[in-house]
């Protein structure tokens, strides 16, 4: 991984590049920014044939074994021109959990990068690899252009986590976010599960359906559904909501999360035992994080992790030397 | 092995003396009073632990209650993950300049040579080194030292212990360091600085009277392990002399060692005092009202003419002899009284009769009160430790016994006897090098706030002086915040024991963090806190069992005898130091039977060098008158050819 030094002699080989003071604003921008959903459809149903609330039998125990998640910390550090020239610190990580203890990834389980986030038209070595070239087209330079750099850079995460979950084998895994490049051209017999807390894609049109979503209890989960192939991996997944939380005066997505596995008939036999695994896995609560009604604490340890190996904000001005 | 890792915050640095480091919550062998060792690049730090936070990530007690659902025996199926976070103080560094923060580095557990390096003692264990107790685990203790000079002088000196009674604290520490530094002192180079030996005061029970006997019990396997580590054999003392008053009687011993075994082994000697004793603690004798000026200056005139002056002043022209004994100053001023009454005056040489009259109540007074304690009889001379012709003997521990007199008689030999020591002192006729003076409850002798007396300024001068002039105390207490602050302040060694959380609670105790204040409130006997010269912070460590027979076992063994007559304690004597049975009834028989004789027989038999037959002391006494008969004259009348 290149350290900051590197990275600043790099930008130094290029003309016309202006330092400014380390910005975290990118990221509250990137947060912002969402691509367009597409229009839902209903999803086919692979379970029943009636999209119902179905209640899970709570168990004191958990089958999952290993947990991944990835984080990126990004920072603007300069302009060429109007452009925007961001160093990004991308990671990801699977941790194991023995006896109750999530230790710390062996390095083979552990993945990072720091590199600068620049247009395609930057000049210098093309082949240099400490740049990632964003092709703007013509965005511009406001908000789509920052789109497409969150794109490079969550594309960048996605792949890491990818190569991570790929190369997973032994053990149950359960992974912040979907699962469908970590399927995409697998051996079968890897027990991985998704657990995902945005819902930008809706995968139902009808009210009653999505009555059925919303007015799940705690404790209650859908009928599986089939989410269709999307995306680069092209591979479907089975899925169903689970509402791990609920709370009468939040947004009905409070406590809702939407879990994917693996589409065989296998894994849809498992589907009740992985709800219950959730269930128990809500304790101890992810707070202060805001996002604690979906976001389990093993993941949140693996944030923690990789958070903690993150530059801090005196070593990113190394770059700028602002 | 590597245990943990320096940290510093913006909000919690580092500092020159303190740092922080953590451990993983597995790490069992770090807790108050624990050495450390900090390796950096740069440097390596020496420290002590003084507190320990332990924490996770838990924000708040509801999210832990929410996400339980309030069940406190509810499971999660993923810990927190802990930490242990401990603050330490630096007690030393390498190089030791420049002083400069702690950095982050590795920290380690301190090993023997650390401990050594730590505490400095590497400089010095060889050569001036004094084993005060072990360091460390109970399975691998590491014996520390402390620094000869420092602890008895000339560069610095005293040690003050505090701790609760009744805990094994006080005395057990101060018997176990007196024990190493018998076994490891090392005499100085000059003439004065050969040989170490020490006084203890036995104020209550039997704790100091076997100091000479193998203790009952055998040690514990830490014990042995103690002793062999600090190089002491497990032996009690070898040379230990007893002193204790006479009863009433003015025959037996006062003290629970009346027992014939011992008085077979280790007789124990006399202790009373002379005249010039009783006129000089007059403030201790008598009660404060009764010491007015008018008082205190025909004391003085007393003192001066009739028992310092070898040919004292006549009284009404007739003349008088110097007094020897209290009997006699009694007698001197009844002649006062009868003098002024014949010449029909009011005083007698500026002293009005009142005065002489209010003395003479008291000084007649007082040889009933402190009977056995105060020599009387014609060779009324003071005995004791002080008064012994060879002067302190090198490795001799001098046992005091007043655990049987009340607080006065007490408050007397306590008074005298320091006093004489700070003389002898100043003199520089203590005999040894190095006298260890051992005074107990010394919030009792030298309390703070309280009035001069003797014999707080004798251990203020002591405390003062007395490293530079052989002179060490070791003073012990339960209150700390209640003895004289020069006394205490002069001591250059301390031990706490367990204390009280009261007496913690104390100003001078703000020098230690919380977390040492607690473990000093629950320190378990066998434990104390000690601060020295040579440690940049006060250490804890352990110290074994005293290698002497307990005062409860001693007791039980050997029962005090009840009080006999003169002449079965004559004959007992004399049967210790070897005499048949047939000739010490030969002599008893030689001898006039009056009590007063076999008194001073048996004082003269007391006094007695070791070694010398007791035939020396028999001769002393008075003959019995020889019959003359017909039947046993030598020459018969029918013989005698001029009858």
């Amino acid at each position: 991984m290149a350290d900051m030094l590197t990275l600043r002699n790099a930008l130094l080989q290029v003309p016309g590049v202006r330092f400014v003071r380390p910005s975290g604003a990118v990221e509250d921008e990137m947060a912002k920014l969402v691509k367009q959903p597409k229009l839902p459809e209903n999803a086919t149903l692979v379970e029943d044939s009636v999209f119902r609330a179905i209640d899970v039998t709570r168990r004191d125990e958990t089958g999952f074994t290993h947990f991944l998640d990835g984080s990126q910390f990004v920072r603007r550090v300069g302009f060429h021109g109007l452009q925007p020239v961001l160093v990004a610190h991308v990671s990801a990580a699977i941790v194991e959990r023995i006896d109750r203890e999530i230790k710390a990834p062996r390095p083979e389980n552990y993945r990072v990068s720091q590199k600068l986030y620049v247009p395609s038209s930057f000049p210098g070595d093309r082949e240099d690899p400490h740049f990632v070239r964003v092709a703007l087209d013509d965005c511009g330079a406001g908000s789509a252009a920052t789109l497409k750099y969150k794109e490079a850079i969550e594309d960048e995460r996605k792949s890491q986590e990818d190569e991570l979950s790929k190369q997973f084998r032994e053990g149950v895994l359960l992974i912040d976010g979907g699962i469908d490049e970590a399927l995409r051209g697998a051996a079968g017999g890897k027990f991985i599960v998704g657990l995902v807390k945005s819902h930008e894609t809706q995968y139902f049109a009808t009210p009653d359906r999505v009555q059925t979503i919303i007015e799940l209890k705690e404790g209650q989960r859908t009928t599986v559904f089939e989410r269709p192939a999307m995306g680069k991996s092209q591979q479907e997944v089975f899925s169903f909501y689970l509402k791990l939380r609920e709370d009468p005066y939040s947004s009905p997505m409070f406590g809702l999360a939407r879990i994917e596995v693996a589409p065989s008939d296998e894994m849809l036999k498992q589907v009740d035992a992985i709800s219950s695994w959730l269930m128990h896995e809500r304790a101890p609560l992810s707070l202060p994080d805001p996002r604690y009604d979906r976001l389990l604490y093993p993941i949140r340890l693996v944030e923690q992790y990789l958070k903690a190996h993150q530059p801090s904000e005196v070593k990113i001005s190394q770059i700028t030397r602002l | 092995m590597q245990i943990g890792r320096v940290i510093g915050t913006e909000r919690n640095p580092n500092t020159a003396y303190t740092f922080t480091f953590w451990t993983p919550p597995t790490e069992r062998n770090v807790g108050i009073g624990t050495l450390v060792k900090v390796v950096s690049e740069e440097e390596t730090i020496y420290g002590m632990v003084v507190e320990a936070h332990g924490f996770n990530d838990l924000a708040s007690p509801l999210h832990e209650y929410m996400a339980f659902d309030g069940d406190p025996a509810a499971n999660s199926p993923t810990i927190r993950p802990e930490m242990r976070v401990f603050e330490a103080n630096v007690l030393r560094r390498q190089p030791e300049e420049p002083v400069s923060a702690v950095p982050i580095g590795n920290v380690f557990l301190a090993d023997e040579a650390d401990v050594q390096c730590a505490l400095r003692t590497d400089r010095y264990a060889e050569a001036f080194g004094i084993p005060a107790g072990c360091y460390g685990s109970k399975d691998d203790p590491l014996a520390v030292h402390l620094h000869q000079e420092f602890l008895l002088g000339p560069e610095s000196g005293h040690l003050n212990m505090t701790g609760t009674s009744g805990l094994a604290a006080k005395t057990s520490y101060i018997l176990f360091l007196l024990q190493s530094i018998f076994q490891h002192y090392k005499d100085g180079d000059g003439p004065g600085e050969k040989g170490v030996a020490t006084l203890l005061f036995n104020t209550k029970g039997g704790d100091l009277l076997y100091l000479d006997q193998e203790a009952l019990e055998q040690p514990s396997e830490l014990d042995n392990a103690i002793y062999a580590r600090c190089g002491l054999q497990y032996k009690p003392f070898d040379k230990v002399r007893y002193y204790a008053p006479l009863m009433r009687d003015g025959v037996n011993l006062n003290t629970l060692r009346r027992n014939e075994a011992l008085e077979g082994t280790n007789p124990t000697r006399t202790l009373t005092f002379g005249l010039t004793d009783v006129v000089r603690h007059a403030e201790v004798l008598l009660n404060r009202d009764d010491l007015d000026a008018k008082a205190d200056g025909y004391l003085q005139h007393l003192n001066n003419e009739y028992v310092l002056n070898h040919r004292p002043e006549s009284i009404g022209g007739l003349p008088v002899e110097q007094a020897k004994n209290i009997d006699a100053l009694v007698a001197i001023v009844r002649r006062h009284l009868k003098d002024a009454e014949h010449k029909g005056e009011p005083t007698y040489k500026t002293h009005h009769v009142h005065t002489i009259r209010k003395m003479l109540n008291r000084l007649d007074n007082l040889g009933n009160r402190f009977q056995g304690l105060i020599a009387t009889g014609k060779d009324a001379r003071a005995q004791g430790p002080t008064e012994d012709e060879e002067g302190f003997q090198d490795r001799t521990v001098y046992v005091v016994d007043v655990a049987q007199l009340g607080t006065e008689e007490q408050d007397l030999v306590f008074a005298a006897l320091i006093t004489r020591l700070r003389e002898r002192m100043e003199e520089q006729r203590l005999g040894v090098g190095r006298l260890v003076v051992v005074v107990d409850e010394l919030n009792k002798y030298a309390p703070s706030g309280g009035s001069e007396t003797y014999v707080v300024k004798s251990l203020k001068e002591i405390a003062a002086r007395g490293r530079y002039l052989g002179l060490t105390l070791f003073g012990a207490q339960q209150f700390r915040s209640r003895v004289d602050k020069e006394v205490v302040g002069n001591a250059a060694t301390h031990a706490f024991g367990h204390i009280e959380v009261e007496e913690l609670s104390q100003p001078g105790y703000s020098y230690f963090g919380a977390a040492v204040k607690e473990k000093l409130g629950s320190l378990e006997p066998g434990e104390v806190l000690i601060k020295h010269p040579h440690f940049a912070q006060p250490i804890f460590i352990r110290f074994p069992r005293p290698s002497v027979m307990k005062g409860s076992d001693g007791m039980r063994k050997f029962q005090r005898a009840e009080p006999v007559l003169p002449q079965d304690l004559i004959r007992q004597l004399c049967r210790a130091r070897g005499m048949t049975e047939n000739s010490i009834s030969d002599a008893l028989g030689a001898l006039s039977d009056s009590p007063e004789n076999f008194t001073d027989v048996l004082r003269e038999l007391r006094r007695l060098p070791a070694g010398v037959h007791p035939s020396v002391a028999l001769a002393k006494g008075k003959r019995a008158p020889v019959a003359m008969d017909k039947k046993t004259s030598i020459i018969s009348e029918e013989q005698d050819p001029f009858g």
